[in-house]
């Protein structure tokens, strides 16, 4: 199946930011939902792994299933709220991509960075915003944000996803965690 | 310090001071450990073991929700059979008493609930740009006055009838999409409306999961089957999965065999629903031409 745009935010991202993803890539998936985006980021990392940490247990059922077929997702029926929780499964990685649309989206952000991003990782976080008019002002109170949770976070670039998704930001941080 | 890791628990000594996080320092180190334990040897071991242990997990996890969900699926399916029967009885009750003031509205029953509830009156039908036929009823009508009073009674009732049918239809909604979650194999091969019914027969989908299926087959039929032991009659044929179509459209002699295929596709399903939740498409093909074939035997 095509990778669309209009229906991950991941591709959406993709055509507006030319990132590195190497093939062996570790990446972090916090929200992976039944795991449309991750099968074919999972293509992408090929020699890499895959998190992908889930709670709800409808979308989580489906995402077993495509682990049992892609042989680099990992799921994870946890609450990205407690990383502590999943700590003893996941290793360092080197990004981790965030989609979840809770009010302590960037709260979640760091924690999970804290224990798990790799220094000089990467965070790509999808950040649902109030409303078109609120993106300027969403860019900034986010970049703030996440720099006031923790200062080891640079951030590279804040996008806009419109035209596919007008109600989010993506925000493109390094980190910086000895 | 002692870490707990997946791979079991792991004893590492760091000096003192010397990283600021020391368990980041672990966690990086994770797949040598592994190694070291001697787990995961090879590179690709460490996944591949990795994922297996997390798939059991996420399953154990995974069941135990379901289970919890079945319950509250329960009790909304016994709450959306009675709210089905109170609101029929309700809107009966409705219309019987818009029916003296306006006995020549021959509509259908939701459209005269809808113009109660819009409307109320015949006086404010006519003022209204309703259907000129209608209009000419209301005019000529000779069912009795509506005060004030009553006429705002009666709105007000239609109005919560037809609450009362959004949250039916939302109760059905939530129950279907939920014992599709919970058995897609069996909802995709017999509908999520039988699923309910034999979900609450049996007592849950654990039961189903263990029931024979010369059981199932007779399930909702307990009284017919009582009578066979203790009075000789003969034995049912077919319990509630009479209502899939499969069987009620078939010929009488065919029904006592189809339902005995069925309940026994019924009960591998259920299986598989219960032990392992893998959407089983190929088998249900497979189970759905089969059962095709039977019924256009002779
Ligand atoms: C917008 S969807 C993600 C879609 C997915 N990224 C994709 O592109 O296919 C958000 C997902 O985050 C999950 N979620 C929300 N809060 C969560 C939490 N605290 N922990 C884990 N997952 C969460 C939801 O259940 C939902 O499946």
């Amino acid at each position: 199946m095509r990778w669309n745009p209009q229906t991950s935010k991941f591709a959406a991202f993709l055509t507006k930011k030319d990132i590195d993803l190497r093939s062996n890539t570790k990446m972090l998936y916090l929200g992976a939902a039944s795991g449309s985006t991750a099968s074919h980021l999972s293509k992408i990392l090929a020699d890499g792994v895959i998190y992908a940490v889930e709670f709800s247990w409808k979308p989580m059922r489906k995402l077993v299933e495509l682990s049992k077929r892609e042989k680099n997702i990992i799921p994870l029926f946890f609450d990205a709220n407690r990383p502590e929780e999943y700590a003893p499964y996941v290793e360092m990685v080197d990004f981790i991509y965030q989609d979840i649309a809770q009010k302590n989206q960037v709260e979640i952000a760091n924690k999970n960075a804290e224990i798990f991003l790799a220094r000089g990782g990467v965070l790509l976080l999808m950040l649902k915003t109030r409303s078109i008019d609120a993106v300027e002002e969403t860019k900034k109170i986010a970049s703030a944000e996440i720099k006031r949770l923790d200062e080891k976070f640079n951030i590279i670039d804040v996008l806009k996803l419109d035209p596919f998704y007008k109600d989010h930001v993506a925000i493109l941080a390094n980190y910086d965690h000895p | 310090m002692r870490y707990e890791t997946w791979f079991g628990d792991i004893e590492v000594e760091l000096e003192e001071g010397e990283y600021e996080d020391p368990s980041r320092e672990v966690r990086r180190h994770y797949r040598d450990s592994a190694r070291e334990t001697g787990i995961a040897v090879k590179e690709k071991d460490y996944i591949e073991l990795l994922k297996e242990e997390c798939i059991s997990l996420a399953k154990t996890k995974i069941k135990l929700k379901a289970e919890e969900k079945e319950k509250s699926i329960e009790r909304a399916i016994t709450t959306m059979e009675e709210l089905g029967d109170a609101t029929n009885s309700l809107s009966e009750k409705l219309l019987d008493w818009y029916g003296e003031h306006f006995p020549e509205l021959s509509l259908r029953r939701e459209e005269t609930l809808e113009v109660i509830a819009r409307y109320g009156s015949r006086k404010r039908i006519i003022e209204s740009n309703m259907d000129k036929k209608i209009i000419e009823k209301a005019k000529e009508s000779d069912g009795i006055e509506l005060s004030i009073e009553e006429e705002k009674i009666l709105r007000r009732f239609s109005k919560s009838i037809k609450e009362m049918r959004e949250l039916e239809n939302e109760l059905e909604g939530y129950v279907e999409e939920n014992i599709e979650a919970i058995t897609p194999n069996l909802s995709s091969f017999i509908g999520p409306t039988l699923v309910a019914k034999l979900l609450s027969l049996s007592g849950g989908l654990k039961n189903l999961a263990f029931m024979p299926s010369s059981k199932i087959q007779v399930l909702g039929a307990e009284k017919a089957l009582f009578k066979h032991l203790s009075r000789g009659t003969p034995p049912p044929k077919h319990g509630v999965i009479f209502q899939h179509p499969a069987i009620h459209n078939s010929k009488r002699e065919i029904r006592g065999k189809l339902a005995r295929d069925l309940a026994a596709k019924i009960a591998i399903l259920a299986r598989v629903d219960y032990f392992s939740g893998e959407s089983r498409g190929d088998l249900i093909k497979e189970f759905k031409d089969e059962i095709k074939k039977k019924e256009k035997q002779k």
